[in-house]
Formats: C-alpha cells, sequence, structure tokens
C-alpha cells in the first residue's frame, strides 16, 4: 500500500533534530532570495514611485486573486481528511495504479478551481490513501484543463480551435506521463505531508475539520506570498519587449515562452490572453506557455515546498517542466 | 509557532480581504465578479481566527505541557507563514493605486478580438457617444471603421506619455487579476498632454484610416476637448 507519509503523526514534532530544520532551510534561503531580489529592483533610480506602485499592486492583487481559490481548496481538502471514509476514497480510482493515474487525469477535468486550489486538494487526498500518482496527476490536470479554462483559451484565440484542442491534448498527456513517471520511479518518502489529521484517530469530526482547514491554509499561504512577491518583482523588473528579440527562433522561442510562464505565474483562467499577447512567436510556444503555466510557476514551486517539502518539490518540478514542454512540442508538431 | 500567532496571522489574512472588499479597493486588484468570493473568504477566515483564538487561550489556561502532549500540530506550522501578514502592511503601508502609465507604457497588448460575425452593430445614438477605449481600439483595428468614421465619441482614461513624443489615452484591461493586466492605447492628436497617470474624459472622432495601418494596431483621435475627471472607482476595463 503506497502512502505518504505524515509529519507530526508518524514522525513526531517538527522542532525534532532535523524536521525544524528541514523546513526552515528552505525558508531562509527563500527569504533572502526575496529580499535580494526585492532590495535589487527598488535600488537606484528603480527606487521611483511608479515602478515601487506597480510592484505592490500586482503583489497585492496575485494574493487576493489566489486567496479565495486557497481557501475553497483547503476547505475541500480538509473536508476529504475529516468525512470522507478512508475505504471510499480508496475505492473512488480504480485498483490498478496504472490505469488509476488517467482517471485522476480526467477528474481534474471536473474541478472548475485554479492552481491554488488543487494544491491543498491533492494533499488531502494522499492524506486519505488515495495513491500519490494519482493524487499528483490530479494536481497537474485540474488547473490546466478544467471547463473555464478552456472556455477561456477558445475565447482568447478566435477562430483557432486547434489552440483548444492542442492545450487539452497537451495538458493532459503531460499530467498523466509524469502520474506515470511517478507510478514507476517515485518515492512515497520524498513527499512530507502537513499533519493535518485524519478522522480515523478518534478525535471529533468538526475538530480535526477546522484544525486542517487552518493548519493547511497556513502551510501553503505564507508561501502563495512569496510566490506573489518574486512574480511582482519579476513585473515590474523585466525590460519591456525583452524577448520579443528572441521570438523567431524556434527551439529557443519555445523555452523562453516556458521560462517566463514559470516567472508570471498568471491564473490558468488567464493565461490564454497573455499567451495569445505573443504575437511574435510561434504558436508552439504560445502552447508551451499555457501548458507550462498551470503546472508550474513560482507561486506554485513555493505552495508545493510548503505543503509537500522540499525533497518532493526539488524532484517534482524540473520533471513537471520537461514533460510539459515536451508534450507542447510534441502536440504542437502535430496540430499546430 | 504559537497559537495566538496562528490566529494573528489568520486574523491578518481576513482583513486584507475585508478591508479591499468594504473599501472597494479590490477593485484596484481584481474583477468586480470576485466580490462574493471575496467577501466569502474573510468570513472563513475569520472564524479560523476565532477558533484558533480560542484554542490559544484554552492552552495558555492548561499550561504549556498539555498542548505538547495534546495535539501539538501547530509546530509543523512553517515560518514563512509569517509572510501572510505582508500583504496587509503593504496595503496598509504603502496604500497601492490602480495600475496607471508606468504599466501602460512596458505592456503589450494581445491582438482585439475580431469582427462579430456579420460585421459591428452601428454605435448607439447620441453626440458624443459613449464607448470604452477597448471598444474604440477593437473597432478601429478589426474593421470596424466605418462604424466610427464621422461620429464624435468620449471615453475615459488615464494619460501615458509615448516614449516616442506625444501621449496616449489608456485604459489597462485585465482578464483576470492585475497580475495579466495590458494596455488599451489610443494616439491623442490636437491637445495638450496631461500629467502622467491624470484621468480625463476625452470627446473626439476617429482620424480615419488609424489603428490597422502601422502594425502596433494603436488608433488615433483627434481631440476637442479634454476634461480631467476623479478616478473611477472601478478603474480596469473588460
Amino acid at each position: 500500500m503506497e502512502r505518504a507519509a505524515v509529519s507530526g503523526h508518524d514522525h513526531g514534532h517538527e522542532h525534532g533534530p532535523g524536521g525544524g530544520l528541514g523546513l526552515a532551510g528552505p525558508i531562509a534561503l527563500l527569504v533572502v532570495l526575496v529580499g535580494v531580489a526585492v532590495a535589487g529592483t527598488l535600488a537606484g533610480d528603480a527606487l521611483d514611485g511608479p515602478r515601487l506602485g506597480a510592484f505592490a499592486t500586482v503583489f497585492v492583487s496575485i494574493v487576493v486573486q489566489a486567496l479565495p481559490f486557497l481557501v475553497l481548496g483547503v476547505l475541500l481538502s480538509a473536508a476529504i481528511v475529516a468525512f470522507v471514509p478512508r475505504e471510499l476514497a480508496a475505492r473512488a480510482l480504480p485498483r490498478n495504479r496504472a490505469l488509476a493515474v488517467p482517471v485522476a487525469g480526467a477528474a481534474g477535468m471536473a474541478l472548475p478551481g485554479c492552481e491554488c486550489a488543487s494544491v491543498p486538494v491533492a494533499s488531502g487526498l494522499m492524506r486519505k490513501g488515495v495513491a500519490p500518482a494519482a493524487a499528483l496527476t490530479f494536481l497537474l490536470a485540474a488547473p490546466a484543463v478544467n471547463p473555464i479554462v478552456l472556455a477561456a483559451t477558445w475565447v482568447a484565440f478566435p477562430g483557432r480551435p486547434e489552440m483548444t484542442l492542442g492545450r487539452l491534448v497537451a495538458s493532459l498527456a503531460a499530467a498523466v506521463a509524469v502520474g506515470w513517471l511517478w507510478t514507476l520511479l517515485g518515492r512515497t518518502e520524498w513527499i512530507r505531508l502537513p499533519g493535518g489529521g485524519d478522522a480515523d484517530d478518534g478525535r471529533p469530526r468538526w475538530l480535526v475539520f477546522r484544525r486542517a482547514v487552518a493548519h493547511d491554509f497556513l502551510h501553503a499561504g505564507g508561501y502563495l506570498v512569496v510566490g506573489g512577491l518574486l512574480s511582482a518583482v519579476i513585473n515590474v523588473a523585466l525590460p519591456p519587449h525583452w524577448v520579443d528579440s528572441l521570438a523567431e527562433q524556434a527551439i529557443l522561442g519555445v523555452l523562453v515562452l516556458a521560462l517566463l510562464a514559470v516567472l508570471m505565474c498568471i491564473c490558468s483562467e488567464a493565461d490564454a490572453f497573455v499567451a495569445a499577447s505573443f504575437t511574435q512567436f510561434s504558436p508552439t510556444a504560445q502552447l508551451a506557455f499555457m501548458v507550462v503555466g498551470p503546472m508550474v510557476d513560482l507561486k506554485l514551486i513555493a505552495m508545493q515546498v510548503g505543503t509537500f517539502g522540499r525533497a518532493f518539490a526539488v524532484r517534482f518540478v524540473p520533471v513537471v517542466l520537461v514533460v510539459a514542454i515536451l508534450m507542447s512540442v510534441l502536440v504542437g508538431w502535430v496540430l499546430l | 509557532m504559537s497559537r495566538a500567532l496562528q490566529a494573528i496571522l489568520l486574523l491578518s489574512a481576513a482583513a486584507l480581504l475585508a478591508r479591499l472588499a468594504v473599501t472597494g479597493e479590490y477593485l484596484y486588484y481584481v474583477k468586480p465578479s470576485m466580490l462574493p468570493a471575496l467577501v466569502a473568504s474573510a468570513l472563513v477566515l475569520l472564524a479560523l481566527a476565532v477558533f484558533a483564538g480560542r484554542d490559544a487561550w484554552a492552552a495558555a489556561e492548561e499550561g504549556p505541557d498539555c498542548d505538547h502532549a495534546g495535539h501539538g500540530h501547530g509546530h509543523g506550522t512553517p515560518r514563512a507563514a509569517l509572510l501572510l501578514a505582508l500583504p496587509l502592511l503593504t496595503v496598509l503601508l504603502i496604500a497601492p493605486a490602480p495600475l496607471g502609465a508606468f504599466s501602460a507604457q512596458r505592456g503589450s497588448p494581445p491582438p482585439p478580438a475580431p469582427a462579430p460575425a456579420g460585421g459591428f452593430e452601428p454605435l448607439p445614438a447620441g453626440d458624443p457617444v459613449e464607448v470604452t477605449v477597448s471598444e474604440f481600439v477593437r473597432r478601429a483595428t478589426e474593421g470596424g471603421g466605418p462604424t466610427l468614421a464621422g461620429r464624435r465619441v468620449v471615453m475615459t482614461g488615464f494619460a501615458t506619455p509615448n516614449p516616442d513624443g506625444g501621449w496616449w489615452l489608456t485604459r489597462m484591461v485585465i482578464a483576470c487579476c492585475a497580475a495579466d493586466a495590458y494596455p488599451a492605447r489610443i494616439a491623442v492628436r490636437g491637445a495638450d498632454a496631461p500629467p502622467a497617470d491624470a484621468w480625463v474624459a476625452l470627446t473626439g472622432t476617429w482620424v480615419e484610416g488609424t489603428g490597422s495601418d502601422d502594425g502596433l494596431l494603436i488608433p488615433a483621435v483627434a481631440a476637442d476637448a479634454v476634461e480631467p475627471i476623479a478616478r473611477p472607482a472601478s478603474p480596469y476595463q473588460r
């Protein structure tokens, strides 16, 4: 039975040797990085009002836009943890793990939430005993291929239905491929779930529920702020049109827009409009922007570090990035 | 991290959303349709803060040992959670304004939505007729020029200096939140530039042929009058 370790319950308190430091390290690093980035951006001539103002507005807007989805996500996750019987969670997916992965990917199409909601929900599913491979596929697929996102893509690329189709196919393929890779190579000990508790230990369910909500929110929320800070720095620090000169190179163009998707942290419901604005780039590069963004961006990476631990994120994030780019290129080559 | 501190952080997130919703400043950051979600989230977070505060109170009365032996989950909270206070501090200390000329100069808009099937409807009656900046840009660039030709229009937006000289009447357009905002821009002819970021109501007429002739998709308007106005409550357009 594949089941991720739950810290807090299984490994005692976080302030034991290793546990506390293991979290403090990356946090200290992130804080220093953000501090340096902010200081660098705001130093010198950049310390003018408009730039600082735009930075503050973009930073707050990313957090304000994400908070309701994060709250929804932690409510769902805590409800799964506290109220769904363990047997039901296990039975909802096919027992065959190779088959459970695509089913989880298809299930992602039904949850119209942004990526901020899917991180805590995936964590709740794992705590309930759902195989990590299936939960991770759900985590990747839900923000990328839900109906709202596909509709937005349809509107953003008028007269080009192949962009919406390409997004659906490439995103699902990437999510399922990562799930299968995890089934083959993944190790559960890489994942450290926040110890939000489980209803099966005899405590009142309501207490389990509200503790899990607060706990999950605090875990992911601080990291969401980190992602928002970094992304806002990028937004005001990059010179305008710096990418335009790279647009004509086929492969470099794909990589540049994929990198930009990671840095800009745009909600999956809005990223199609931004992708459409990169008119000088190839359709494949625009597709890569939309496939990578909902799966890997600074705010997601930060929240995954907070929710699943650093050991998980350093392995998961690069793999997802590579697979997402490969799938975009493949689908772009066939369809676009 | 103590339960009391956790309660304060939850409260600061609730306070951020509540303040933006009550003051109407949420419109500087997200779409108007987000208001119910913001209010609901603020209430959920407030409830969580109250419960966490009550737990902290109870734990303090029982003594520190009980908390360790009993549940003890609070200790797993990463210190990064402290950053949850930062957005509220930013709103209180920096008091951000809606995105303005700085962002309008830097952004590059996506191509406007193409003409509706069957062509553009004529503009409503009225002289001048009120249109949005983005609608004006769309008609001028997507073959709706005949519906603009000869019509006096009035549009509200803010002034953005064109780095190459002159100025644009601009409005930021958002799809989701201010992080994905892009500018809709109209080059203004025949009127002196107001200060950057000044909000104006501009009355004028489309300069025929502009918007589709230069690849930049920035149409021009010949201004009759430029009146300063107060910043609208909802600064962004769809």
